[in-house]
């Protein structure tokens, strides 16, 4: 569904991503760890399609089309998702006034006709629930005044709204405690399915015990350093990341 | 003092030309005229040099000979919204009853155009009223419109009254050639009375247009007063209006003053605070594109101890043009325990487009509560790649933060009837703006 080849990013002037590959599979739920400044969020950036960042090389290919190519508005009405680690405040438009235009705007993309504001409110209540967001929080403006967790809250009740094809979960986890920990993990296994691909970057191996991926990645320095199934996750925990950075080292001497 | 425009030929011809046509007025009005003429002539009109004119060139305004226009109430193009509730038309300056709505109202209620009123029983009561709030004087268009107006509107509403449905004033102007008018309005609230006014401008286009208005608001005490002014007039418009306001004990007055169109745009307003408790609330949205040029001047003087005053201004420009904010608030030695706040807030939405912004506060009391501030920005790259990020157009996503910015002054008027009406108009004149 998603192939990362090679791809070199900078910003300003500096290097973040040294040629990053990465494949996911429909069905797949990957894991991607590393410490701070590893380039973990400038990758979720680049593939949500914000600007301020250089693609200097390599490509990626989302469900066979170059999706550096796409707008960001086209890459989310073809089913890309970036859960957001700082969700964004908007004053004076309402929560659900938003989710309206947006998942109307992503309907329209698809040739579909318009929700009508029955079945919407309808499809909004149910997934409220799922994420046990208030009704109240629903027709606020967006994330204006809301706690660090309802904010996050937020972000899956969007994701459950919208039903991308691939998401991408950018440390969703920071800041949360395990209750909200867990309802944000509920949200997004009741997502998983044969259709869907999901990319959860993270720094904690903790949010893996409650979404349990297929495979996990390390990034250090702007490159994948390390891959390997849950159980690396959890050798990270227990270690931290100074192992990968010595057998790294060795690797280099060795080559040298 | 910086060197003024003397008054123009044109406008001696033109004020003796009027003296004809207003021969039936009572004496007292003759001499209003006669001496807010002459005293124009003292003033001379502005230049960019006055401190208070700095970004706004009248000189064009000045020297064009302009003419009265026909009343052509057929083809006035009416392109914003009535509401159901008494209303008084004027088509160039002149009032249109067959395009109005003159339902009966409640007993000692007096809505009438100016011409009526000057000619109808209660005449006298007049007198006192018409050019009895402060600082005219010292603004020449002001003086101007006194010495030329012909028509106008007269709102009077006595003692305890209470009058539910907002009084509409709609001004339309359907030039043929130049044309200028000077509409004059009146409005007196009596103590503890309540009302709502709505004044609406808007034009064909076709031709140039200046209008230069004054609208005197008296507040007896305790009365409350809603102004909701919604100005949608074409680029050939120049609209220069003047408010005065002034207000006695524990009275509340709030204006929201939506300028939205016209070619050139001038908002003088004066508020006076002149008995204790007495508070105000100063709501604009301005928007530009094109080469819109919108000026707004604003006062206000606690004059009295315990007054209230909030300003709040936000503007939305784009393309070439300029929106200008000058806000002053004036706290005299004795109004201890005022509380006074002023915020502008300007949203630029293109390299080319000018906001500039003067808060001030002149306080000579020592126990008050002041604060003003002003910001100048461009939409949130942040948010828009939120939205953009959930599958929004580009173009929709600029639209709903621009409204989301602007819409909060709409939101504020407080009859709900109005602020549906208005909606419509003040959306999509920011859609286009932003688009």
């Amino acid at each position: 569904m998603l192939k990362i080849d090679d791809l070199r990013v900078t910003a300003g002037e500096a290097e973040i991503l040294h040629g990053l590959s990465l494949e996911l599979k429909a069905g797949e739920v990957h894991a991607i760890m590393g410490p701070n400044g590893s380039g973990k969020s400038t990758l979720a950036h680049v593939l949500a399609g914000r600007e301020g960042y250089e693609v200097t090389g390599g490509s990626v290919t989302y469900a066979g089309r170059d999706l550096l190519a796409m707008e960001p508005e086209e890459r989310a009405c073809e089913g890309v998702f970036l859960a957001f680690q700082y969700p964004v405040e908007i004053p004076g438009v309402s929560n659900s006034y938003f989710l309206k235009a947006a998942l109307n705007a992503q309907r329209a993309h698809r040739g579909e006709p318009e929700l009508d504001a029955m079945d919407f409110l309808n499809l909004l209540k149910e997934k409220a629930k799922l994420v046990k967001i208030d009704q109240d929080l629903v027709n606020r403006p967006v994330n204006s005044g809301f706690s660090g967790g309802e904010k996050k809250r937020n972000e899956i009740l969007q994701m459950a709204m919208l039903e991308p094809r691939f998401a991408v979960l950018d440390e969703t986890d920071s800041g949360l405690d395990i209750d909200a920990l867990r309802v944000v993990a509920d949200g997004v296994n009741a997502l998983r399915g044969p259709d869907r691909a999901m990319l959860v970057i993270t720094h904690y191996q903790r949010l893996l015990d409650y979404i349990v991926p297929d495979h996990v990645h390390v990034l250090v320095d702007g490159r994948i350093v390390k891959s390997g199934d849950k159980s690396l996750a959890l050798e990270l925990e227990e270690k931290g990341y100074g192992w990968i950075l010595d057998e790294l080292r060795g690797d280099a001497a060795a080559t040298a | 003092m910086a060197t003024a425009l003397p008054l123009p030929d044109h406008r001696s011809r033109a004020f003796a030309a009027l003296q004809e046509r207003v021969q039936g007025a009572p004496p007292w009005v003759a001499a209003l005229r006669q001496a807010a003429f002459s005293r124009v002539g003292e003033l001379g009109f502005p230049t960019t040099r006055h401190e208070d004119w700095k970004y706004t060139n009248v000189r064009p305004l000045v020297d064009t000979d302009w003419g009265r226009g026909g009343a052509s109430p057929a083809e006035a193009p009416i392109t914003l919204p009535g509401f159901d509730g008494p209303r008084l038309t004027f088509v160039n300056g002149r009032f249109a009853p067959e395009l109005s709505d003159r339902r009966e109202l409640p007993e000692g209620v007096l809505l009438a155009s100016f011409a009526e009123a000057l000619a109808g029983e209660r005449r006298d009561e007049l007198e006192s009223l018409l050019a009895s709030t402060p600082g005219w004087r010292d603004e020449a268009f002001a003086c101007l419109n006194t010495a030329s107006f012909e028509d106008g509107a007269v709102l009077i509403v006595p003692k305890g009254l209470r009058l539910e449905a907002p009084v509409q004033l709609q001004f339309l102007s359907a030039p043929e050639g130049p044309t200028e008018q000077h509409p004059r309005l009146l409005v007196s609230a009596g103590e503890g009375s309540e009302l709502h006014l709505v004044e609406t401008w808007s034009g064909a286009g076709g031709a140039a247009s200046f209008s230069n208005s004054v609208c005197e608001v008296l507040l007896g005490a305790n009365s409350k007063v809603e102004h909701v002014k919604l100005q949608r007039e074409t680029e050939e418009a120049s609209h220069v209006a003047w408010t005065g306001v002034r207000q006695e004990r524990d009275s509340r007055y709030r204006l929201r003053l939506l300028s939205l169109g016209g070619g050139l745009t001038r908002n003088g307003l004066r508020v006076e605070l002149v008995g204790e408790g007495a508070d105000v609330q100063l709501d604009g949205l301005y928007a530009g594109a094109g080469t819109q040029h919108v000026d707004n001047q604003v006062f206000v003087r606690h004059a009295v101890p315990h007054t209230t005053s909030r300003q709040l201004f936000k503007s939305v420009l784009t393309d070439r043009s300029h929106g200008i904010f000058t806000g002053c608030v004036l706290v005299e030695e004795d109004a201890q325990k005022i509380e006074a706040h002023q915020q502008n807030r300007n949203l630029v939405l293109s390299e080319n487009a000018v906001a500039d912004t003067r808060p001030q506060l002149e306080i000579y009391a020592d126990d008050v509560k002041c604060s003003h501030g002003a910001t100048i920005g461009r939409l949130d790259e942040t948010a828009l790649f939120y939205l953009r990020s959930r599958g929004l157009p580009l173009r929709t996503a600029r639209s709903l933060l621009t409204q989301a910015f602007a819409l909060e002054i709409l939101e504020r008027v407080q009859v709900p009837v109005v602020a549906a009406e208005l909606c419509a108009p003040v959306r999509r004149r920011l859609e286009e703006i932003a688009r």
